[in-house]
């Protein structure tokens, strides 16, 4: 029998990885990008035809390009020092042997479990220029005329967007860093580099894709952000695109809403801006190391700078542990005297004693303190054995 | 006659009135049960206070589901504009914002005229033609903190508060741009004083911020004065034992009636204008506003002992007042706002 020489009929197969990615873009399409396109829409055709009179009307007010340069301005100066905040501390964290990280590690994201409304109440209360509680006593401590500082301004708007929005940066950095392949910097070492060297040299050169992902996190959520400055820049007249979006909006009409649409057109190509930038700059160079072996993070001995380093980061983070419970609203569970002087003591808020049955809701946060180490059966600790013993902060939150 | 005939009259005549009892209530008690079908209605009333309402309603109209949306008025007027462009609104009744925003829906021919019986026991004005009727009393008036400040420290008028050097950068006020009770506010006070009133308050650097942030402030010092609605300072007495106190003005309070407005049937989402009248006329009775006072707002009613806690009556705030021009309001608002804008900004 004559072999065939007919081709072989192709069957075809369905890959069902097709329908799912199909699906994956149906809904970045859906919820991402015709939000989007509508934006631009409604600005230009808000009359029924192409206009550009939305525009020529929002940029041709004076107060509105005021705003759009405090957007930039405190954006930009968020996400420096947020970086600037956040490297060392995820370096500290990630790659030295500091004491207590793990402890540190959780309350340094603290802030990013509370909404920046509260935290921005809170900072009001502790920061505004007559009677801010903070402000108060440096004024008192260092014999000031007047309160030094003004939270109502710039500098107030950018340091309380930095405190909010650096989490994000430190959550970035710190897992790039801890996963980053330390040969090159073992490397270094050998070579006689001494640790900052080779964190100059070594390190930040090969964390810059992860510091410019943080950079970017953390300028687009400042410019992003609403509750911030309507709390912090109303009272100054510090305008930012944010809240005059929303001034627009509660006007309440349709030219309200097309003034709004127009403005936020703005954020979108600004954000878009930056992603493009940074894109562009990174992709310039090459970061990546190609090793046979997995990855296991460099442990930096601090040496003799390791308990003053810890000291430092312990008050930056007692810092943390300060301004949320200037928070509004905590309640005393502590049924130990001695606990209580010393949390009184840390947190400089009159902690009462308050031995009640506590039971934590889903959402809420507790600050517990607990000892080094257990003490005696039945012995009641007095301030100065706590404070021998020693003891940590936690912050517990129930999640269900 | 006999007891047994005595007797056998009684029970008749007692038969009769019970009968006659019957009869009389019987066509108010079908008139509710005959309402049935949905009413959505967006508020801008407190939650809690539509908690109590909407429990109140069930059972007054037992077969009409009615359904309140909350939001606070600048949502809610940007969720009507939203809907505007779809051509239908999501809603058949509002209760929110005053006059003025009454008037625009007017005017784009979105509400319904209904003359309800109730108009006659009124005691603020309403539209003639039935489009809207103020439903509850929003009051705007100074507020400070006796536990830091005494009465004689502080500025009791409207006037003093944008011209008493004395709590320069001490006041707060709502932002016009957001609250249509401080839009119209500052069109009162810009009748009474003129446009010169903006820039005083723009010279006292007036903080300009929600009334929830002011209060916090007067509370820690930071403001000694602001400009705030009563209902806002009585809700904080009543919830929270707070000892922040009212200042009627000396030259008059600004009252901002809220209103309840119906949708026109071919703008409206359940499209049951049948029930939405009744809902107004029930809002508009003693009942209804019985349920309105205890949302710490005044009650639009005559010859009512109706009073929210801890507020004087309504009759004396009315002996005193700067009235406001809603058409002017409505019409002249982007001038008012602008100024107000420039003003306040300018000093800074």
């Amino acid at each position: 029998m004559q072999p065939s020489l007919a081709p072989a009929k192709k069957e075809l197969h369905f890959d069902i990885k097709w329908l799912i990615v199909a699906a994956i873009v149906a809904l970045l399409l859906i919820f991402e990008v015709f939000p989007l396109i509508y934006l631009v829409l409604r600005s230009v055709f808000s009359t029924g035809r192409f206009s550009i009179e939305a525009f020529q009307r929002v940029y041709s007010y004076e107060l509105n390009w005021e705003a759009v340069r405090n957007t930039l301005v405190t954006a930009t100066l968020s996400m420096f020092f947020g970086i600037m905040i956040a490297f060392p501390l995820a370096w500290l964290v990630g790659r030295t042997n500091l004491y207590g990280k793990k402890f540190f590690r959780t309350l340094f994201v603290m802030t990013y479990m509370v909404p920046p409304y509260v935290g921005a109440m809170a900072w009001l209360r502790l920061l505004n220029p007559r009677v801010g509680t903070l402000n108060v006593f440096i004024q008192k401590l260092l014999g000031l005329p007047q309160p030094p500082f003004n939270i109502y301004s710039i500098g107030g708007l950018v340091w309380v967007l930095t405190t909010f929005y650096y989490p994000y940066a430190f959550i970035t950095i710190s897992r790039a860093m801890e996963k980053m392949d330390p040969s090159l910097e073992e490397a270094s070492r050998i070579s006689g580099a001494s640790p900052l060297k080779t964190l100059f040299t070594v390190t930040l050169p090969m964390m810059t894709p992860s510091i410019v992902a943080a950079a970017l996190l953390v300028f687009v959520s400042a410019a992003s952000c609403y509750g911030i400055p309507s709390i912090i820049g109303a009272p100054g007249q510090i305008h930012t695109v944010t809240t005059r979006i929303i001034d627009f909006v509660y006007i309440g009409s349709q030219e309200g809403l097309t003034d709004a649409t127009t403005l936020a057109v703005f954020l979108m190509l600004i954000s878009n801006a930056v992603l493009y930038v940074s894109t562009f700059v990174l992709g310039r160079r090459q970061y990546i190391t190609v090793s046979g072996k997995s990855t296991r993070p460099n442990i930096v001995d601090l040496g003799r700078w390791r308990i003053l380093l810890t000291v430092l980061v312990a008050l930056f983070s007692v810092d943390e542990a300060r301004h949320l419970v200037h928070l509004h609203g905590w309640v005393s569970a502590v049924g130990h005297e001695a606990t209580a002087a010393v949390l009184s003591r840390i947190l400089r808020v009159n902690v009462p004693m308050n031995r009640v049955e506590y039971q934590q809701q889903v959402g809420q946060l507790a600050i517990a303190l607990t000892l080094n180490q257990r003490a005696p059966e039945g012995q009641v600790l007095s301030v100065e054995e706590m404070l021998k013993i020693g003891f940590s902060l936690l912050l517990l939150e129930r999640l269900e | 006659m006999s007891i047994g005939k005595r007797s056998s009259r009684l029970f008749s005549v007692l038969a009769l009135v019970a009968l006659v009892a019957v009869l009389m209530t019987a066509p108010a008690l079908a008139k509710n049960e005959n309402v049935k079908g949905k009413v959505v209605i967006y508020t801008s009333m407190y939650e809690d206070i539509i908690e109590e309402v909407d429990r109140i309603i069930s059972k007054e109209f037992p077969n009409l589901e009615v359904v309140f949306f909350y939001g606070g008025t600048g949502t809610l007027q940007a969720k009507i504009a939203a809907e505007l462009d779809t051509g239908k609104l999501g809603c058949d009744m509002l209760m929110v914002a005053e006059p003025s925003y009454s008037l625009e829906l007017q005017e784009l021919g979105l509400l319904h005229p209904y003359l309800t019986p109730a108009r006659e026991n009124l005691l603020f004005e309403y539209d003639p033609e039935g489009y809207w009727y103020p439903v509850r009393v929003c009051n705007m008036v100074l507020a400070y903190n006796p536990e830091l400040y005494s009465l004689d420290e502080i500025p009791t008028s409207f006037y003093d508060f944008a011209y008493d050097k004395s709590v320069e950068g001490y006041i707060s006020m709502g932002n016009p741009l957001t609250s249509g009770t401080s839009m119209a506010a500052i069109s009162a006070l810009r009748d009474k004083y003129g446009y010169e009133y903006y820039e005083a308050l723009g010279d006292q650097k007036v903080m300009v911020e929600s009334g929830s942030v002011a209060l916090t402030k007067l509370e820690t010092g930071e403001c000694k004065v602001i400009m705030i609605l009563e209902e806002s300072v009585l809700k904080k007495r009543e919830e929270e034992g707070s000892e922040l106190a009212v200042i009627y003005p000396d030259d008059g309070c600004i009252i901002i009636p809220s209103t309840i407005m119906t949708i026109a049937e071919e703008y409206s989402a359940n499209k049951n204008t049948e029930a939405a009248e009744a809902i107004t006329d029930w809002f508009l009775s003693e009942a209804g506003q019985a349920a309105i006072v205890k949302g710490w707002m005044h009650s639009v009613l005559k010859n009512t002992n109706l009073l929210p806690y801890d507020s004087i009556p309504t009759t004396q705030i009315l002996e005193n007042t700067i009235p406001v021009d809603w058409e002017a309001t409505y019409k002249e608002r982007e001038e008012m706002r602008t100024k107000f804008e420039e003003a306040v900004k300018r000093a800074r």
